[in-house]
């Protein structure tokens, strides 16, 4: 065969193997003709060019001729089953929807890119002081750090600020605020959209009066007036000016994830002369730009390098620190990433499963075409040409499925959004976009070859050769025998071991769940209202004034009726406030101020104990005459006594929280109850509670908290609250308010929001598999009627049939469940980390599992057992 | 399309003999190209329009692998028809731009 012959017949291979199979060898023989005719060289490449043209036309039109008979052909097939249709449709509608939904939060959350740009070279500082917890740093480390390191571009810092907008005429609005070096957004490469951005000399503490707002305030407060640039802004009674607004496109992940909420940047303004820039002060969030050609151990070690510097420089301010650097995107978006790609796994292990029922509908369906397949055979059908005849119709069944689970994502997507959790970032920006798009077509169309190719295959290996004569002649259904049962037994096998792992993953979760909610908080949330409250302006400028303040507040508030107790303090338990200090023990110096043991401290007012229920266990509480000019007295819990004065009595010892020197020793005077204070989850810390009117620090924002008799809504107090704030001074905003109950709801609400939607994955999968193994075993029964009769006929009895039916359904059923145990086992680190309290091969939780798949699995066998039972041997001998 | 029917009116040919009579027919203006050929045979054998023929030609003049297609009663019948139509738009083209009939 020449060359030229040899590229003819690989040009036509273009063409559909149908076409090739019917006139491939004229066309061949045509073409070696044509090659003698043309004459030379230009008639051979004369020859080449309209062939070419030729079959390229040809092709595309020939392949569309089949599909348009195929789609014709298999609308009209489906169109006879319409209920088969339409349970297949429906069933991979809700595969594919689930699974469209989970993937744009996926895509949203985890995959889009960051706002900023080179976003992989952004990393957030953290100092380690060798207490494992990487945390906030000091504004005298972040200066060292700053001028002292030589592997990045910028470094910025910031911190949290509340601010309370005043204008005339428009009511007085508190924002979540954060103060940043002037460097902050150049360092992560954003621009403002408006005005201009923070400069060197902006960033000093007597020119820093001046804001960058976001787009959404500019929009809310100043109807995207374009003219507020310059213009002045009282915030916290102080007048600011307007040097810019923030691109609308600018989603600050940084500012965000760090102060929740923020709408408004301001510069820093410390220098380290400052007090708050105090060496041991560490209240400051540091991020950096990586220089290029750096990595992220170079740097690490860079800035682990300035520290030990300092460390050796003031050893009492620092134990022994190390930098810790987090890219952004890990630091902001990581904690989302397992809650994520647990539900994204457990959609996949769905829509697997439907695939896998899905198949078994069409193996029974198939195995009524047998005929059908065996005449097209017969006539010269090629099994290439039958194969893509069914795929087609898995594709029109998946096309459509496909459709109408898009259509069902897009509002699941809309629900995810609005009920999400706040702790999943970016959830706001998530959407059906055109990523989200390509996934649902991509995931349908694979869907289609998956389930389409098995009863394909299957039907195609049944009629090849000689069987496709028999199959003509006897007209036998073979695949209700040991074959056909063979591919739906491995199919029902597949379904209950992916729902066994989705069970298994959601009972894990279940149980994590129930013992946090079963984890004593060390108070009682149930029937307290909070209300957070900020003052500002200058009759709030000293402690006596503040204090009266809040006392005030605190009686009024607790003569509402039904009040039982009104109390104060600076620091919510479980909300994520942080406000740790070290101390020391009078006669006990330690070594290394810096290694101190850090207490959470609550400077508290009024009746707080008997608001937030906590018992008083040795001692006393804080009384009146604990007052400004009567002796520093500190009030410390459970676990702090013991560890710290173990087999002692702690009452009357003195201890100094933080230093300073204003900031006296404190006699211990009550040990109370410990109280879970940063999360249900995690250890006890120590805690110390001082009288907020002996406090050396100055603070004006506490929450009050108002415990309401049993029965009574605490949120129904709101507005008389409301009402009794104004009428001590209706300038001071309200900054929150609601119930502790809603607190530790919104603690629980990612885990709720997981649990929810596994256990709901894993009830749909489960539905899944016995209804597919109940109609894989109906219709063997149906199959099998003969035999049964003939069994029956020669003496077996209803227990004899029931029994045959139920081991031959429970065999797979036994190897599904025995295969998800290992699955689930093996896959128990993709849930690890959401767990608590269980771990994730928890035999209790496996225990129930397969108890419950295997009680379900036999109710499934069961019907049809019965059914086989009761069939008169007459009539299944006649079928 | 109508040049295969008419290229089979005098009787049946293989597909080479096919593109070989259009090309006389049509003084070497429509040369027909095999991928286009076949699509055309396929279509006209499907719509029922030609018929493969069972009778070969004396062995030594044939090449085993050639098909020979002739029309069938209906092609033969959708051949004149479609000649009629072209007539029909000729002669209303003739009096229309050429003033005569």
């Amino acid at each position: 065969m020449s060359l030229s012959d040899r590229f003819f017949r690989a040009l036509m291979r273009l063409l559909p193997a149908e076409f090739r199979a019917d006139y491939g060898r004229e066309m061949e023989s045509q073409f070696r003709a044509e090659q003698r005719e043309a004459a030379g060289v230009t008639g051979m490449m004369r020859l080449w060019v309209a062939t070419l043209g030729d079959v390229i036309r040809t092709a595309p039109a020939e392949h569309l001729d089949i599909l348009s008979r195929d789609l014709s052909y298999a609308i009209r097939m489906l169109a006879r089953r319409p209920a088969l249709a339409l349970a297949t449709v429906m069933t991979l509608a809700l595969g594919i929807g689930a699974n469209t939904a989970i993937f744009s939060v996926v895509n949203g959350v985890l995959l889009s890119p960051l706002p900023y740009p080179d976003a992989d070279r952004l990393v957030t500082i953290q100092e380690d002081q060798s207490d494992g917890e990487p945390g906030t740093t000091g504004f005298f480390s972040f200066d060292a750090l700053r001028s002292q390191q030589q592997s990045f571009d910028r470094l910025a810092a910031l911190g949290g600020w509340s601010a309370v907008l005043r204008a005339d005429g428009q009511d007085t609005e508190r924002v979540n605020g954060v103060r940043v070096t002037w460097e902050y957004f150049r360092t992560l490469g954003v621009t403002p959209a408006l005005g201009r951005d923070f400069e060197a000399g902006d960033d000093h503490p007597d020119h820093r009066r001046i804001v960058l707002l976001s787009d959404g305030l500019w929009r809310r407060r100043f109807n995207a007036d374009p003219g507020v640039i310059g213009k002045p802004i009282s915030i916290n009674s102080v007048t600011y000016t307007i040097a810019g607004v923030m691109p609308r496109s600018l989603n600050e992940l940084v500012s965000g994830r760090l102060m929740p909420g923020s709408e408004i940047w301001t510069p820093l303004g410390y220098t380290t002369a400052l007090p708050p820039s105090c060496r041991s002060c560490r209240h400051i969030q540091v991020i950096g730009r990586l220089r290029d050609g750096v990595t992220m151990e170079q740097a690490q070690a860079d800035a682990t390098r300035v520290y030990q510097s300092l460390a050796r420089q003031f050893p009492t301010d620092y134990a022994s620190p190390a930098a810790v650097l987090t890219p952004i995107r890990d630091r902001f978006l990581g904690p989302a990433r397992p809650v994520l790609m647990l539900l994204w796994a457990a959609v996949g292990l769905l829509l697997l499963m439907a695939c896998a029922n899905i198949a078994n509908l069409l193996l029974i369906r198939a195995s009524e075409r047998e005929e059908e397949v065996a005449i097209r055979r017969a006539l010269g059908v090629s099994p290439s040409r039958l194969l893509r005849q069914f795929l087609t119709e898995s594709m029109v069944l998946a096309v459509i499925g496909g459709a109408i689970g898009t259509v069902l994502a897009v509002w699941a997507t809309r629900v995810l959004v609005a009920n999400g959790p706040d702790e999943i970032p970016r959830l706001q920006e998530v959407s059906v976009s055109g990523r989200v798009l390509l996934y649902a077509i991509v995931s349908s169309v694979i869907t289609g070859v998956i389930f389409g190719m098995a009863p394909a295959r299957m039907l195609l290996s049944r009629v090849s050769g000689g069987e496709a004569a028999a199959v003509l002649t006897h007209a036998t259904r073979t695949t209700a025998g040991p074959a056909g049962w063979k591919h739906r037994a491995v199919l029902v096998g597949i379904n209950v071991a992916l729902s066994t792992v989705l069970l298994i993953g959601s009972g894990l979760l279940i149980r994590s769940f129930v013992t946090l909610l079963e984890v004593d908080p060390g108070f009682d949330p149930h029937g307290v209202l909070t209300m957070e409250v900020e003052l500002s302006g200058q009759q709030y400028a000293e402690l006596p004034q503040i204090a009266s303040f809040y006392d005030r507040l605190a009686a009024s508030l607790a003569s509402l009726p039904g009040v039982t107790a009104v109390g104060a303090t600076t620091n919510l338990p479980l909300t994520g406030s942080i406000d740790q200090w070290g101390i020391t023990i009078e006669g006990r110096p330690n070594a290394n101020p810096a290694e101190a043991p850090e207490a959470d401290r609550y400077g508290v007012e009024a009746d707080y104990f008997a608001a937030m229920q906590v018992p008083l266990l040795r001692g006393r509480l804080f009384t009146a005459a604990d007052g400004p000019g009567a002796p520093p007295v500190v009030v410390i819990g459970k676990t702090m006594a013991e560890r710290l004065w173990p087999g002692e009595d702690p009452i009357g010892r003195r201890i100094t929280l933080a230093g300073g020197p204003n900031n006296p020793p404190r006699t211990i005077v009550g040990v109370v109850g410990d109280v879970r204070h940063n999360g249900l989850h995690l250890p006890v810390s120590y805690q110390a509670y001082m009288p907020q009117s002996q406090s050396p620090w100055l603070q004006s924002s506490m929450a009050m908290l108002i415990r309401v008799g049993d029965g009574q809504d605490p949120a129904s107090l709101a507005a008389a609250a409301r009402e009794r704030l104004r009428a001590i001074d209706p300038q001071q905003p309200i900054i929150r308010m609601r119930s502790y109950d809603t607190i530790v709801s919104t603690l629980m609400a990612t885990r709720r929001f997981t649990l929810v939607l596994l256990a709901a994955f894993a009830g749909t999968a489960l539905l899944l598999a016995i209804v597919g193994l109940y109609g894989a075993l109906s219709y063997v029964v149906t199959q099998r009627q003969r035999e049964i009769g003939v069994r029956v006929a020669l003496g077996a009895d209803h227990a004899d049939i029931r029994r045959l039916v139920i081991v031959q359904g429970l065999r797979p059923v036994a190897i599904g469940i025995a295969l998800g145990l290992v699955i689930a086992a093996a896959a128990g680190q993709l849930i690890a980390t959401l767990l608590y309290g269980v771990t994730a091969t928890d035999a209790m939780t496996y225990g129930v599992t397969l108890t419950a798949v295997a009680l379900s699995a036999t109710l499934a066998c069961w019907l049809p057992a019965r059914k086989a039972a009761m069939m008169e041997p007459a009539v299944s001998l006649r079928s | 399309m109508l040049q295969v029917l008419l290229a089979l009116a005098d009787g049946e040919k293989h597909g080479y003999a096919i593109i070989k009579e259009v090309a006389r027919r049509t003084g070497g203006k429509v040369v027909l190209r095999a991928g286009t050929l076949y699509a055309v045979i396929k279509r006209f054998v499907d719509d029922g329009l030609l018929e493969e023929s069972d009778e070969r030609p004396d062995p030594a003049l044939d090449d085993e692998r050639r098909r020979y297609y002739r029309l069938s009663d209906r092609g033969r019948k959708v051949a004149v028809a479609e000649s009629e139509r072209l007539a029909a738009t000729l002669k209303q083209a003739r009096v229309k731009l050429f003033g005569r009939s």
